[in-house]
């Protein structure tokens, strides 16, 4: 068997050099945490959640967390005076 | 597969079973999961035993048994004392994603158990500690060090952590639609449903980002919500048994559901990732039963869950190249790495102990093979051997979390006591998994310490009773059953005794022969061939209430060495109305209509247990019968070989096709060829071996043998030095005896050299004649510090060095437990005797020889300047 170099040192290189990206990053730009339903138009987040969210994966969390954010934002500045 | 390169996405459901999907499927409330299965390959998988998660998450990881592979229950024993979660630092053995490494591929992998601390392999890796939140939602939540690999994930992989105090009603109502109704103050449940569903829903976002963010040619991720809501859930989960009250049950009928469908639209989500041409492999590594074989209740011992896993789990498999919407059956979870492997085009290892399933390829696929991926160098990404011996780590979330489950019991602040529990638990795993393995004799060694050590523990005694009666030992058998009834008397008696003293009228009376052990007394009773007897036991048994299960089968065996076919057939077939998915007795059916002669019947029948379950010798033997009697020639051929490939020893196999190979005409030179083949088994010459422990006079004695003519098996690698001046005839394979034993064969005839701890390994089907040499424990440390260059200092004895001490006097009580075996002829000479009486000793020897060699060449090859540590001060004492 031909054996192949170490790589795991040259693979994290890689990913320091080009990314993750700083837009694909959790939580980043308001277009990344849209979640799109069928009809390919942004669906309403409900600010509980729901399990479709969830099952989304990071996108779904991160949509729904950025709701959440926004929401009590919004109560917040309510509540001022 | 863009640029003909293979991805693959491999989802692990823990506790995954068709007998609860396919309902669920049929009413299409799992739509991803009916497609995948639409769109490719799928099957049961049977799993292993013991059935717990992590050595089978494993097995499935290595190709390898528990026994190959190190990790043996749920958990271990740390550098500092302390009981934990087991953990990827006692992996003896690469993993698909070490093997993926080695060869320039690239791995992610999310939750697999177990995986912490995560590997640094080309890839990501996100460990099974990942998930757990260990805090309050206001506290800061800290991932452990290990968690994640390459450490730079860490930052991200912590934002994608999903706390379940983070959860609303509107995640658990799809499984509680009524839990509003539920008394959280009261009642833990939806708590509990919350861990489960935080725990995979981590998981899934973790993996989600990795699949979209880092390259990979394998994505391997691990759900376990499954199986733990089924635990928490499966009994009240319809139909509703008698049993169960109506309340829980109206509240949570729909958790089991639940996870099923959540898990689906998760799965859903990844197959939109991983896009069309990716090959995707969903399996579980055991079921869990769904309907009346759902246990009432569950025993009160550790991994006491497990009784409610079932033997089969899912296999889907589906990809370009692979077959669609067809059923492949006899897969196991053994299987796995050696099939992902084949998709990847790379070699499968001799020292796997699964098969590519080349059932699901379109086309023939014929895989390379290898001797093992572990003699291949290179950076692999495992870790190294510092780190596994000193990763203190521990997540005290997931050992709670094992105590909730009823795997474990609470380790406690006793620190000793926890971690001689733990050893001796995972012992008894190891144990078992020898004995699934097909390996009674080093599962032998083992129950007979456990035995020993606690004798009133009916699992360890019933699995001896089980090891000795696959021995052919009845007898001995008889005396473990004995002996245990009155320990099981004894404990009961003390636990009495401590009842009555606080409350008199918590007296649960005398102690009553148990049903367990009257059932152990029927299985040895028919293995002396006192089938009335067991019957009788059999019989008297079918009173009491719930024991029907356990009965049938006996039954029908007891019928069967009565040659009552028809008796035998009805229990058989009445335990089948029971349990459909019992191999054993679709197999008993098959064999009692061969002996009435019903060929196709039969036929059909070890079909079906094959099917089942592939790994079955005597099973592909009775369906080469079958298809004999039926005149499929060509069939029955092959079924001999597959029998004859799994078991070589098979020579009841070897004969029968010898002769359907006369009978086929033409082929007489391969018949004769398989009689000399058995003729040759019977005059095979024995192993000659030297065995001892290190520095106790093995080299000394092989010198000497090779001196009075014998031929040593030796590669000379290790060279004479100044502890061994006159050499170690050594041989490099033999280190490796624990993994592969197959270069035994070139042994024979000659002498080779097996230190003490490896002769446990030793494999049944050679004869072995060995010397071992004995030599003053307190020497043989001394001897060894001064070898390793740890001298001891003045007034420094062998009383530093207890532990090793007492694990050389475990060790050797095993070499004893060996010299009882069929196949081992032993004669042990003590070092002090061989150098002080060369001549006497070796003239012992060579009769124990036969009396073949030259004993004056073999005396004078003794050389007393080499006794350097001797003990002045006390008599040599024997061990």
């Amino acid at each position: 068997m031909e054996t192949q170099p170490p790589c795991t040192d040259g693979y994290i290189s890689a990913m320091k050099q080009e990314g993750p990206k700083k837009k694909d990053q959790p939580g980043m730009r308001a277009e990344d945490l849209e979640v799109l339903g069928p009809d390919g138009k942004p669906i309403d987040i409900p600010v509980d959640g729901s399990l479709g969210l969830l099952a989304l994966g990071y996108k779904g969390l991160m949509a729904w967390r950025a709701k959440r954010i926004q929401v009590a934002k919004a109560a917040s500045a309510l509540r001022k005076p | 597969m863009s640029n003909g390169r293979r991805k693959v996405l491999l989802v692990g459901w823990d506790a995954a079973d068709w007998k609860a999907i396919h309902p669920l499927m049929d009413q299409g409330m799992l739509p991803n999961l009916e497609k995948l299965v639409n769109s490719g390959v799928s099957g049961r998988l049977a799993t292993l035993e013991p059935p717990l998660s992590p050595m089978l998450w494993t097995s499935i990881a290595t190709g390898k048994r528990p026994y190959k592979h190190g990790i043996l229950g749920f958990t271990e024993v740390g550098p500092d004392g302390h009981v934990r979660p087991v953990t990827s630092t006692h992996r003896r053995v690469k993993a698909i994603w070490n093997i993926l490494t080695q060869q320039g591929l690239t791995s992610n992998v999310v939750g697999w158990w177990p995986s912490h601390p995560a590997e640094p392999i080309r890839g990501a890796m996100v460990s099974n500690f990942y998930q757990r939140a260990n805090k309050p939602i206001n506290e800061p939540w800290v991932m452990m060090d290990g968690t994640v690999h390459p450490p730079e994930l860490a930052p991200t992989m912590a934002d994608l952590r999903i706390h379940p105090a983070e959860l609303t009603f509107a995640h658990i109502a799809p499984f509680v639609p009524r839990c509003a109704e539920v008394d959280q103050e009261k009642e833990k449940t939806l708590v509990a449903i919350a861990k489960s569903l935080a725990d995979c829903s981590t998981v899934h976002a973790a993996a989600t980002w990795l699949m979209e963010h880092c390259p990979w040619d394998l994505m391997a991720v691990y759900f376990d919500a499954i199986d733990h809501l089924k635990h928490g859930f499966m009994k009240f989960h319809p139909p509703r048994r008698e049993h169960i009250p109506e309340r829980p049950f109206e509240l949570y009928k729909d958790v089991v559901a639940g996870a099923y469908r959540y898990h689906d639209m998760m799965l859903g989500r990844l197959l939109e990732l991983a896009g069309e041409d990716t090959t995707v492999m969903l399996i579980s590594d055991h079921g869990f039963h769904p309907d009346h074989l759902r246990p009432r209740s569950i025993p009160k011992e550790p991994s006491g869950p497990a009784y409610e896993h079932s033997p089969f789990g899912i296999f889907v498999l589906k990809g370009p190249g692979i077959r669609r919407d067809a059923l492949i059956h006899g897969a196991g979870l053994l299987d796995i790495t050696p099939t992902l492997l084949t998709l990847f085009g790379l070699p499968v290892a001799r020292d796997m102990d699964g098969r590519p399933l080349l059932d699901v390829f379109e086309q023939p696929v014929t895989p390379q093979v290898i001797d093992s991926w572990e003699e291949v160098p290179g950076e692999c990404g495992m870790h190294t051997p510092d780190k596994a011996a000193s990763w203190a780590g521990t997540d005290k979330e997931a050992l709670k979390q094992l105590v909730e489950l009823g795997y474990i019991d609470d380790p406690g602040e006793d620190t000793a006591r926890a971690s001689v529990t733990t050893v001796r638990e995972n012992r008894y795993y190891l144990a078992k998994a020898y004995l699934d393995g097909d390996r009674p004799n080093e599962a032998l060694a083992i129950l007979r310490e456990l035995v020993a050590e606690a004798p009133a523990e009916l699992r360890y005694s019933a699995d001896l009773v089980r090891v000795l009666l696959r021995l052919g030992r009845a007898k001995d058998a008889l005396e473990v059953v004995e002996a245990a009834a009155p320990a099981r008397e004894r404990q009961h008696e003390e636990m009495r005794a401590k009842a009555v003293a606080g409350d008199a009228s918590k007296d649960p009376g005398p102690y009553i022969l148990e049903p367990r052990l009257k059932l152990l007394r029927s299985d040895v009773y028919m293995a002396l061939g006192k089938v009335r007897e067991a019957l009788a036991i059999i019989t008297d048994l079918t009173a009491l209430p719930g024991m029907g299960d356990q009965l049938r089968m006996r039954l029908a065996q007891a019928h069967m060495r009565l040659r009552q076919w028809p008796e035998a057939v009805a229990a058989f077939e009445a335990h089948l109305a029971y349990d459909p998915q019992a191999v054993q007795a679709h197999h008993g059916l098959g064999i009692c209509r061969l002996k009435q002669q019903q060929w196709e019947e039969a036929a059909d029948n070890l079909l079906t247990a094959i099917g089942l379950r592939f790994a079955m010798p005597y099973a592909h033997y009775h369906l080469a019968e079958a298809l004999r009697g039926m005149g499929e020639l060509e069939k029955a051929e092959h079924a001999y070989r597959v029998a004859l490939g799994m078991a070589p020893q098979l020579d009841r196999a070897r004969l029968r096709l010898a002769g359907l190979l006369e009978r086929m005409g033409g082929r007489d030179e391969e018949a004769s060829t398989l009689r000399e083949e058995i003729r040759q088994r019977k005059d095979r010459e024995p192993i000659y071996m030297v065995s001892g422990l290190p520095r106790s006079g093995t080299s000394m004695m092989m010198r000497a043998l090779v001196a009075g003519g014998l031929t040593p098996f030796t590669d000379e690698e290790r060279v004479a030095d100044e502890s061994n001046p006159h050499g170690y005839f050594e041989h490099r394979a033999v280190k490796g005896l624990a993994h592969d034993s197959r270069f035994l064969t070139e042994a024979e005839g000659r002498v080779v050299k097996v230190v003490a701890p490896l002769l446990p390994h030793l494999p049944a089907r050679h004869r072995y004649k060995i010397v071992f040499m004995e030599r003053d424990l307190h020497e043989v440390l001394v001897s060894q510090d001064r070898m390793l260059g740890k001298a001891p200092r003045e007034g420094e004895g062998a009383h530093f060095r207890k532990g090793l001490f007492d694990s050389y006097t475990a060790l050797l009580e095993k070499v004893r437990l060996l010299e009882e075996q069929p196949y081992v002829e032993m004669l042990r000479i003590p070092y002090a005797d061989a150098v002080n009486d060369p001549a006497g000793t070796m003239a012992r020897v060579n009769a124990f020889f036969d009396g073949g060699l030259d004993a004056d060449r073999m005396a004078q090859a003794v050389d007393p300047e080499l006794y350097r540590n001797r003990l002045q001060d006390k008599a040599t004492t024997r061990q």
